[in-house]
């Protein structure tokens, strides 16, 4: 990053090849699509690269990068969230999804509560539960488990305190316990 | 499930995900390991969070597409080029500091024409007031004298003069 702040730009061709599927995952998990995951992506290393001259090594790079990664998302899905609103009752559909719908996999585990889901009925499901935390426990979530973030990093990118960020990881994996504690193989 | 849970404080029910993820100090950790060694709910409770945890690997893990960099690094490219072809700063700070001197210009010049157009207008009655002050403030005592002949007489009357000049009053 510092050789991006210098102006090389093959430095920056690096550093999103390092990233770009670090942070298309986290947004495909929010966002529930690849190419709204990608598009916001590569809005990140834009943002990334025009604040290049701002960038202080003294802050871990991961951590100022996914801090603007969570900027967009949320604003991202407060449009979208607007954007259903107004849609409401016109029959339109949402913006493509990789997942299952719930009703069908409910229904079907009703039927045979015994029944082994299969991976991606398994990973809709838990896609759903993540839908059921809020906006900052989904974040930390996804950056405590698949960034393997330590509570400080977590902290520093949502700006929040150190026993915040704690809070804020309990609960939701204590909201994630209640919705998947059923799926859980016996 | 509840009514188990209400037995475990809400403080070490905060400390076990913190456990989990190795963000406990020495003396907290220990203080938890009892409480797991002790507590046959707080063992289960454990047990669920770490797996539930676990379910999140399912989650499948997304690759960029092939284009997805050099899509990127265009993307940045035009933007670039897109800000150096628009106004140089120079002239940006240029009109900047114009607009602002045309602004105080302005300013000032509608000082000036207010200032103008207050000396134009016709005086008021509290102008005409001001301007007759040692008239008015004496007026008493010129409403006293009666007319102008008398006074013309008495300017003309030598006795007049002489009182005048001995009680060292000037005027006309």
């Amino acid at each position: 990053m510092l050789r991006v702040r210098e102006g090389d730009e093959e430095a920056f061709g690096e550093l999103v090849e390092g990233y770009q599927d670090r942070v298309i995952s986290i947004f495909t998990t929010i966002l529930g699509s690849q190419d709204a995951a990608e598009d916001l992506a590569q809005e990140t290393f834009l943002r990334v690269y025009r604040a290049r001259h701002a960038y202080e090594p003294q802050a871990k790079f991961s951590t100022w990068l996914f801090r603007i990664a969570n900027n967009l998302a949320s604003n991202s899905r407060r449009s979208k969230q607007r954007r259903k609103e107004v849609q409401f009752g016109t029959g339109e559909s949402g913006p493509q999804s990789m997942r299952i719908p719930e009703k069908s996999v409910a229904e079907k585990s009703a039927l045979m509560p015994a029944r082994q889901l299969d991976r991606t009925e398994l990973a809709s499901v838990i896609q759903d539960a993540l839908e059921n935390l809020n906006d900052r426990q989904r974040i930390a979530v996804l950056l405590n488990k698949f960034e393997e973030m330590s509570y400080a990093d977590i902290a520093e990118t949502l700006e929040l305190t150190h026993s915040a960020v704690k809070s804020l990881l309990s609960r939701a994996r204590e909201n994630l316990r209640e919705h998947l504690e059923n799926y859980l193989q016996t | 499930m509840v009514d188990k849970l209400a037995r475990l404080t809400a403080e070490q029910r905060s400390n076990f995900v913190a456990y989990l993820d190795g963000e406990l100090n020495e003396d907290e950790a220990q203080r938890i390991e009892q409480l797991l060694a002790q507590n046959e709910v707080a063992r289960h409770d454990m047990e669920s969070l770490a797996s539930t945890w676990e379910m999140l690997d399912t989650l499948p893990r997304v690759k960029a597409s092939d284009e997805f960099t050099q899509n990127t690094l265009a993307t940045v490219k035009m933007a670039d080029a897109q800000r150096q072809w628009s106004e140089p700063e120079w002239m940006t700070e240029a009109r900047r500091i114009g607009v602002r001197a045309i602004g105080w210009v302005l300013v000032m010049a509608c000082g000036l024409g207010g200032y103008l157009l207050a000396r134009s207008v016709p005086p008021t009655t509290t102008d005409a007031m001001i301007e007759n002050y040692p008239l008015l403030k004496n007026f008493d005592s010129y409403e006293e004298v009666g007319s102008i002949e008398f006074l013309q007489k008495l300017q003309s009357n030598p006795e007049w003069q002489r009182r005048r000049v001995e009680f060292g009053q000037g005027g006309r």
